[in-house]
């Protein structure tokens, strides 16, 4: 197998430019942050996006796993951020194909009530993500929302929103994601968000 | 952008360190009012001397970000001096006393009175980030009254302040509870700007690096200071004085004793903004 080292991507302003829009978008759910395309160069199973918001947080002191799992962009993962893979009820983030239909996500770690900071970071990929349009729509309410934010995901399968709706049930105990497009757009939804469907589509 | 010291990495801090400080801050916006344990590693400067403050800073900040560093309201105490002049050594990025002029703000003691923005982020110094100190000294305790929301020891060190001294003793550092939930100590700023943390428009970071704790609240976020139905919160009241330099009555003040006569004097707190009010009335004067 062929595992691109990534020479291009610088990894002191690419990922203090990336930080900032995340941090941005983290501190206000549903805002949608536009990403300038990394140079990067992922197995086809991940998006470069998706790529460029794990190589910021990851590294040798955390832990991941890959929905789907695929050895490709495993490996990827690990030479590129020094990352180890865990198995998915005890890593720290997993970087989630939106489209696929995972009840394993009801296992992901939440954290407990002592340390609720330990919960799962979800880098999850989505074929669109905006406010208005095809795809799950959502209605966002809480802390970094002024009254209400609108969202719309495309290419996300509603049954992983409900797992998640039912992972953050008991706040402060969730997960947060971190969502990217096909485009760079950017978006998240931390445990603190309370999330509405509005309308639902079968992916 | 002015170019940085070389023999050093951006910031000053290796990428390590930053990511580690960026994942906690993320969890901390996420979890509001929760605080975070980071590593808090050595500096340049003193644990206990803002480090908490300097390392989310060194962490976030980017060549273009324009820095407003201030010390009790101040761009010039020795505190916020020495700061800046790490920070630009080793990020070259520009400076300024505006706020409304700075991407970033990093303060000890103090919001600045001009109404902060979404696109800013203001990064505050805390010395003590648990308000339980207070009433318990152990941490291990103390997280677990966190997490069971068992504030009953605080409510009723506020009621026994009142019974003992009919006034709540706690002046800066005044305990408030984040997004109904959590309760943050919100750093030595004065009761004065507490009211500002509730529904801003501006994230607020805070970093605690002696204590190795980062804790946020974000834009839109309710903050209630702790009170009763019948004693409220309220905020320093100073009684029709204003300030010598510029006049304004409707600023937080600092007392100062005047040289030669021992007479009471009063100046604002935050002096960029009061060098504007001066020039503005200048300007109408002329």
């Amino acid at each position: 197998m062929n595992v691109v080292f990534e020479s291009g991507f610088d990894r002191v302003f690419d990922t203090q430019r990336i930080y900032r829009l995340m941090l941005d978008a983290v501190a206000r759910p549903g805002k949608i942050m536009l990403l300038a395309r990394p140079e990067l160069y992922p197995p086809a199973e991940i998006n470069p996006y998706a790529a460029g918001v794990a190589f910021t947080l990851l590294d040798s002191e955390t832990s991941f796993a890959l929905l789907p799992d695929n050895e490709a962009s495993r490996q990827y993962i690990c030479l590129n951020s020094g990352s180890r893979a865990e198995e998915l009820s005890r890593a720290q983030f997993i970087i989630l194909d939106g489209r696929g239909d995972f009840p394993e996500l009801a296992g992901l770690c939440r954290g407990d009530l002592l340390f609720p900071e330990r919960g799962a970071t979800l880098i999850v990929m989505v074929d669109a993500i905006g406010e208005q349009g095809d795809g799950l729509r959502l209605t966002l309410r809480g802390p970094g929302v002024d009254g209400i934010q609108r969202l719309a995901l495309k290419g996300l399968c509603p049954a992983n929103m409900h797992r998640v709706q039912k992972l953050n049930r008991e706040f402060p105990l969730g997960v947060d994601l971190i969502l990217t497009d096909q485009n760079g757009a950017l978006a998240a939804l931390p445990r603190s968000c309370a999330v509405n469907i509005e309308k639902e589509v079968t992916c | 952008m002015k170019m940085h010291q070389q023999g050093y990495n951006f910031a000053f801090l290796d990428e390590n360190t930053k990511r580690e400080i960026r994942r906690k801050v993320l969890k901390a916006v996420a979890i509001p009012g929760y605080q975070v344990p980071f590593a808090s590693p050595e500096l340049p400067i003193a644990r206990g001397w803002g480090t908490g403050g300097i390392q989310i800073t060194m962490s976030i900040i980017g060549p273009n970000d324009v820095l407003k560093v201030i010390d009790q309201g101040c761009d010039g105490g020795v505190n916020a001096v020495n700061i800046r002049n790490l920070l630009v050594k080793t990020t070259g990025v520009e400076t300024t006393f505006d706020t409304k002029a700075a991407t970033i703000v990093q303060t000890r003691h103090r919001i600045p009175e001009e109404k902060m923005r979404e696109d800013q982020i203001l990064v505050l110094q805390v010395p003590i980030p648990d308000p339980l100190r207070y009433v318990e000294p152990s941490e291990v305790k103390a997280r677990e009254m966190h997490g069971e929301m068992d504030y009953s020891r605080m409510w009723i060190f506020l009621y026994e302040n009142i019974v003992k001294w009919g006034e709540i003793t706690i002046g800066a550092r005044y305990p408030s509870l984040v997004n109904g939930r959590y309760l943050i100590d919100p750093s030595p700023i004065p009761r004065w700007d507490v009211p500002k943390l509730d529904n801003a428009d501006t994230l607020y970071l805070f970093g605690a690096g002696r204590e190795k704790r980062i804790y946020a609240v974000p834009p839109y976020t309710r903050v209630q200071p702790l009170e009763f139905d019948d004693f409220k919160f309220r905020v320093e009241d100073f009684n029709g004085h204003s300030c010598t330099r510029c006049g304004a009555s409707h600023t937080y003040l600092n007392e100062i004793t005047g040289a030669g006569n021992g007479q009471k004097i009063y100046a604002c707190s935050d002096s960029s903004h009061c060098d504007k009010l001066r020039r503005a009335r200048k300007e109408g004067t002329d």
